[in-house]
């Protein structure tokens, strides 16, 4: 008797305990992307992109809009507006607006990172122009918010943007000796595209650096370039002024010298790219000469290119490259404070060798 | 009133290999979520350091261990009482059995705050502890040998979890490891101290002794349980380290559970949800065998039935999970009862170890 009421009340909780808050996917308005900027009266202005799955399979992007002070009280005001509740468990992208980002973002990331429902593979974006514009039109196939994670997934593997996401940037706020960074996105023509990088100290946007220069910065940072591509103008030789070839399937390497580490540190990286030249300006055949005086027309070039773009992180006094990092990584009794001081002064070399492997399928 | 017991029938009783899964499947629990960020305070890039020096300590206090338990011939209860007597014996040995209780019931509710804030937030705790300990209860009147085969399972099948551990490779720094050694050797014992907490299940192996068929030769196996355990706990937190970086992990609550908010399938979005609910069957072994160790020890002190006995200590714990609101109280709870563990285990038990010693040379 005991057992069986035991087993009747076990049965009964079994079927009780199931009466948690679903969250059916068909009852729920996902968003993929949601775009902060700042009104006029400073208040917050949210833009949430949602999925919305037709009859016909075709998939089309649906825009809220709310202005608020809190992100999260946006959303509930965002729920007023719809007849499904937002959730921001599919959240892809997080966009930003430039005004805001010179603020410091990371009031507004903590709603992201402080939700268990955030994954971290979430990108993070400044927008540079109009949000909601930006936001509004059709782009591809799917909705706005997968879209530009597909874009940005795209460029990570195959291009010129370095591995980003949500989890990266907070690790770099919080890491001593690098500074966060984020890529910037903008509407041009009527297409989405990528354009440079908003560069960070701490949680505040300080600087940009341009889209020609994204390449370099994907080189000298990120843990391994693959299949990056750019062009190299042939500088060498007079007579092949003004022309160009392009190299595709670019691995590049670095290794850190950091030398005098005490007083102003004299730090080398020594950066070593493969390539394969595939395009030639002129067309005709690809020799060896032109191999030798493309692969030193790519060498000064890089050079240059990072040279000045690591001095101009020494003028802003930021470090998004983490070469402090590497410094910390070598010293045992590392100053973040002392660092800051030496670091506008410190010597930093960029010493580049390039190999063009392969030209192609012709000669 | 029952004899005290100090030989178990060989029918109840176990192989020694299986001391392996219950010292391993013990120290693994609700700790792996969450025992970095007070690690990684205090030694920062050097914690796995600290990792493994707990884990040696842990060592030699299996050793001592197993030296009390030969010389004492039974269990913990019957040695206090050969040792100290019926009064002061018992009062130490009512300690213990308040100990291991604490830590079922700790283990317990952590996890459900765990459930509560990753995943449903309106659970019901009352209904869901009560199916959980009725489990408990079904497995516990199995007697020790079904323990035994839920402390095998509970290792062995949310064995694939470490797989997901590939994910956030991609996404790893570990430079952030060096310089190795950089922390005095002050903040490694801080850092060692705090590390042991996480290894202490382990104590039941006072109660569970006499269930050894080979005891001798089961002390290579407690050995090898404790040693994967460190493996693990090192392993992880290099990777946690490498991954998000001192400093954005020392602020993460549940660093384990974070890292899998990198892991994408095709078929699941956030592995969180898989991962906490295969989760239930890791510190199911936990419970029962801190249970089972608690309800024993009654049984053994005041030689009373071990079924009445671990029903009053369900129902106590059940209505003390119910009190047991906020994560301050949860935190509070588990605080005190590591600390007393610390003491118990770390302190105590070599006092022990000595005193037996004397006894035995004074015979």
């Amino acid at each position: 008797m005991k057992r069986i009421l035991l087993l009747i009340v076990i049965c009964l909780l079994g079927v009780l305990s199931a009466c948690v808050q679903k969250q059916i996917l068909d009852d729920v308005q996902l968003v993929t992307a949601i775009g902060y900027e700042l009104t006029n009266e400073n208040e917050l202005k949210a833009t949430a992109v949602t999925p919305i799955y037709k009859p016909d399979k075709t998939i089309i992007s649906d825009i809220f809009t709310e202005t608020g002070p809190l992100s999260k009280e946006i959303r509930k005001q965002l729920n007023m507006q719809s007849s499904r509740p937002f959730v921001s468990g599919k959240i892809e992208i997080g966009l930003y607006s430039k005004d805001l980002a010179q603020k410091g973002m990371l009031d507004l990331l903590d709603t992201f990172y402080r939700d268990p429902a955030v994954g971290s593979r979430a990108y993070l974006a400044i927008v540079d122009g109009n949000m909601q514009s930006l936001l509004e039109k059709q782009y591809g196939q799917q909705d706005n918010g997968i879209y530009l994670s597909h874009m940005f997934e795209q460029n990570i593997d195959t291009g010129s943007l370095p591995r980003t996401n949500l989890n990266q940037f907070l690790s770099a706020y919080y890491s001593q000796g690098i500074d966060p960074f984020i890529p910037i996105v903008k509407q041009e023509n009527g297409q989405v595209k990528l354009d440079g990088h908003a560069l960070f100290r701490g949680d505040k946007m300080v600087g940009e650096l341009s889209a020609k220069n994204m390449f370099i910065f994907k080189v000298l940072m990120d843990k391994y370039t693959k299949q990056d591509s750019t062009a190299v103008k042939l500088t060498e030789t007079n007579q092949r002024e003004g022309e160009y070839v392009s190299v595709l399937k670019i691995r590049a390497k670095r290794v850190y010298k950091i030398e005098n580490t005490t007083e102003v540190p004299k730090i080398t990286i020594n950066v070593k790219i493969e390539g394969n030249v595939e395009e030639y300006s002129e067309g005709q055949q690809i020799d060896k000469k032109i191999i030798k005086t493309a692969q030193k027309s790519m060498q000064s070039q890089v050079k240059k290119q990072a040279d000045d773009m690591i001095s101009m992180f020494q003028e802003l006094r930021i470090d998004p490259i983490g070469i402090g990092g590497q410094v910390r990584s070598r010293q045992r009794n590392w100053d973040e404070n002392h660092w800051l001081d030496v670091y506008p002064n410190a010597d930093i070399n960029v010493d580049v060798q390039v190999s063009l492997t392969e030209t192609g399928i012709v000669e | 009133m029952k004899a005290m017991q100090r030989k178990v029938n060989e029918r109840y009783m176990i192989t020694a290999s299986l001391v392996f899964f219950l010292i391993h499947s013990m120290q693994i629990g609700i700790g792996i979520l969450s025992y970095q960020q007070d690690i990684v305070k205090s030694a920062g890039n050097d914690s796995w350091i600290a990792v493994i020096f707990a884990g040696l300590i842990v060592h030699i206090i299996i050793w001592m261990m197993y030296k009390i338990l030969k010389n004492g011939k039974g269990d913990l209860i019957t040695i206090h009482y050969d040792l100290f007597g019926k009064w002061l014996g018992g009062i130490f040995s009512l300690i213990w059995i308040i100990y291991y209780w604490a830590i079922g019931l700790v283990v317990i509710r952590s996890y459900l705050e765990v459930v509560q804030v990753w995943m449903f937030p309106d659970i019901s705790i009352w209904q869901f502890s009560l199916i959980f300990l009725s489990l408990v209860y079904y497995l516990l009147i199995g007697g020790f040998r079904v323990v035994t085969g839920i402390c095998f399972l509970g290792v062995v099948i949310p064995a694939y979890l470490l797989l997901t551990l590939i994910f956030p490779i991609e996404f790893t720094e570990f430079r952030n490891l060096l310089p190795i050694w950089n922390h005095s050797l002050k903040d490694i014992s801080l850092a060692t101290k705090d590390m042991t907490l996480s290894y202490l299940g382990l104590s039941t192996l006072l109660m569970f002794y006499p269930y050894l068929k080979n005891p001798e030769r089961s002390q290579k196996w407690a050995h090898g349980g404790n040693l994967l355990t460190m493996l693990l706990y090192a392993g992880l937190m290099i990777l946690s380290i490498a991954y998000f970086g001192q400093g954005y992990l020392s602020r993460i609550i549940w660093p384990t559970l974070t890292m899998w908010k990198i892991v994408e399938l095709p078929f699941v979005e956030r592995f969180e949800y898989v991962g906490i609910s295969s989760w239930a069957l890791i510190i199911l072994p936990n419970i029962c065998l801190s249970f089972w160790a608690a309800s024993r020890g009654v049984r053994q002190l005041l030689r009373f039935s071990q079924r009445k006995a671990l029903i009053g200590m369900l129902l106590m714990t059940w209505i003390i999970i119910y009190f047991l609101q906020e994560r301050q109280q949860i935190e509070m709870l588990s605080s005190y009862v590591s600390m007393t563990g610390f003491y118990l285990i770390v302190i105590y038990l070599p006092l022990l170890f000595v005193f037996s010693y004397l006894r035995l040379l004074r015979r």
